[in-house]
């Protein structure tokens, strides 16, 4: 195991930076979240967001591609540490975390695009808008209340199952108890359609990227 | 991995990245012939009713241009292991991302003709609907996902070619690589979607010394 670890001792401390600057993109989330004002409430809600507040709702979509790119290149080093206690859970858990985190690539490009939907709805004739609000009212349905949640959900089980194979593996508890604490908590608030309680699994992102880099280091 | 699986493995991946060139120069010819990107909705509708075929044949071939390539970027990751295992597994993982997310587009691009007919047929409230929904779909294709794709795949090009720079051989494919990757990641970042037409000059090489890959090149 330990020559193994050897051999993979750069992925590990990169993907161990990557889960660090992922933990840090939602914490800057979290900050973010407090200077807006809250989750839209309608596609009409959605559109005068995004038009008062294009370059907040910008800044916060690059940041969840950021930290969607970081945690998916990070995956192969969890699965590498991890497997060592348990071979299939931690590929199994990679497959979901891939899955959520492609899913949520996708919702952030779509919510990218809104603000140059919204200044063609300012610029189309008046009688035409009616149908934009309603393109709107469909992307805030399947965006807000289906596809995130069901993200957070699959997100939140990942970080479970990670958290569960992480006791296994020896690691420190605070890596693991936090893992299946926070991802439980993702879980079953993605599942009753809430999606805020996600960004606390950036603890658990910065306890087991600096775990891989500690190990990194004394491999 | 047994010598005869890498060989194998990367004549797959070096059809495979010829077939994405092939694919790339067709659609070059028919963006070329259908007077190129749209550069706005009433200009997107126009050619979408007047090269309707012509676009879902564009539709169909990047689907098959980007399989080929998912299959061209795995292969390419595996052989360049050796050499480095965490950029080549980056640069593999980000081009599997920058693939995943354009290949809805794909289907999206095949299905907007038969959009643009309704609104070339409808009137009212029908026709307000399919102009908002085309508009909606022009941003997020033209303005948004697609130069995110081209961003993201020219960044696994750049650093899939910084490791073949660092390979006993084949320095030639890492420069072009280099050069390609730059532009791409530059253009892509920039809105710019022909940036991604730069690929073909990386495809056929890579493809190409892929196809006359010999396993005991990356040891010597």
């Amino acid at each position: 195991m330990i020559a193994q670890i050897q051999v993979w001792r750069s992925l590990l401390r990169s993907s161990g930076i990557g889960l660090i600057v992922a933990g840090g993109c939602y914490f800057s989330l979290l900050a973010t979240l407090g200077v807006a004002s809250g989750l839209p409430q309608s596609g009409g809600d959605l559109l005068h967001k995004v038009a008062s507040e294009t370059v907040l709702i910008q800044a916060v979509m690059v940041l969840f591609i950021v930290k969607d790119i970081c945690v998916l290149i990070s995956l192969p080093a969890l699965v590498i540490v991890l497997s060592n206690a348990q071979r299939a859970w931690p590929i199994i858990a990679a497959i979901f975390a891939t899955v959520a985190l492609l899913l949520d690539i996708v919702s952030s490009l779509l919510v990218l695009a809104l603000p140059g939907f919204e200044r063609a709805m300012e610029a189309a004739p008046v009688s035409a808008r009616t149908a934009y609000v309603v393109v709107a009212d469909f992307l805030f349905r399947y965006i807000w209340q289906l596809e995130t949640p069901f993200i957070v959900a699959l997100l939140g089980l990942a970080v479970v199952l990670f958290g569960i194979t992480a006791r296994r593996a020896a690691l420190p508890w605070f890596v693991s108890y936090s893992g299946i604490i926070l991802g439980a908590v993702a879980l079953i608030a993605g599942l009753a359609g809430r999606i805020e309680p996600v960004l606390f699994i950036a603890v658990w992102y910065i306890a087991i990227g600096v775990q891989l880099l500690r190990i990194a280091k004394h491999a | 991995m047994p010598e005869f699986l890498t060989s194998r493995l990367a004549r797959a991946g070096g059809f495979a990245f010829l077939v994405a060139g092939v694919g790339y120069a067709g659609l070059m010819a028919v963006l070329f012939s259908t007077g190129g990107e749209p550069s706005n909705l009433i200009e997107l509708i126009d050619k979408l009713a007047e090269h309707a075929s012509a676009i879902r044949i564009v539709g169909l071939s990047f689907l098959v241009v980007e399989l080929s390539m998912l299959v061209g970027f795995v292969s390419l990751m595996s052989i360049l292991m050796p050499v480095n295992r965490t950029w080549s597994i980056i640069g593999g993982i980000l081009a599997l991302i920058g693939l995943a997310f354009d290949l809805p587009s794909s289907f999206i691009v095949f299905d907007l003709p038969n959009l643009a007919v309704s609104y070339s047929f409808t009137t009212g409230d029908t026709r307000s609907a399919d102009r908002a929904l085309i508009e909606f779909f022009y941003q997020y294709v033209w303005m948004i996902e697609t130069p995110a794709h081209v961003a993201v795949v020219s960044l696994a090009i750049l650093i899939l070619s910084l490791v073949v720079l660092r390979s006993p051989s084949r320095h030639i494919i890492g420069y072009i690589g280099l050069v390609i990757g730059a532009t791409g990641l530059i253009g892509g970042a920039l809105g710019f979607i022909p940036a991604a037409m730069t690929w073909i000059i990386w495809f056929f090489p890579t493809g190409a010394s892929l196809v006359r890959f010999d396993p005991s090149e990356l040891m010597s």
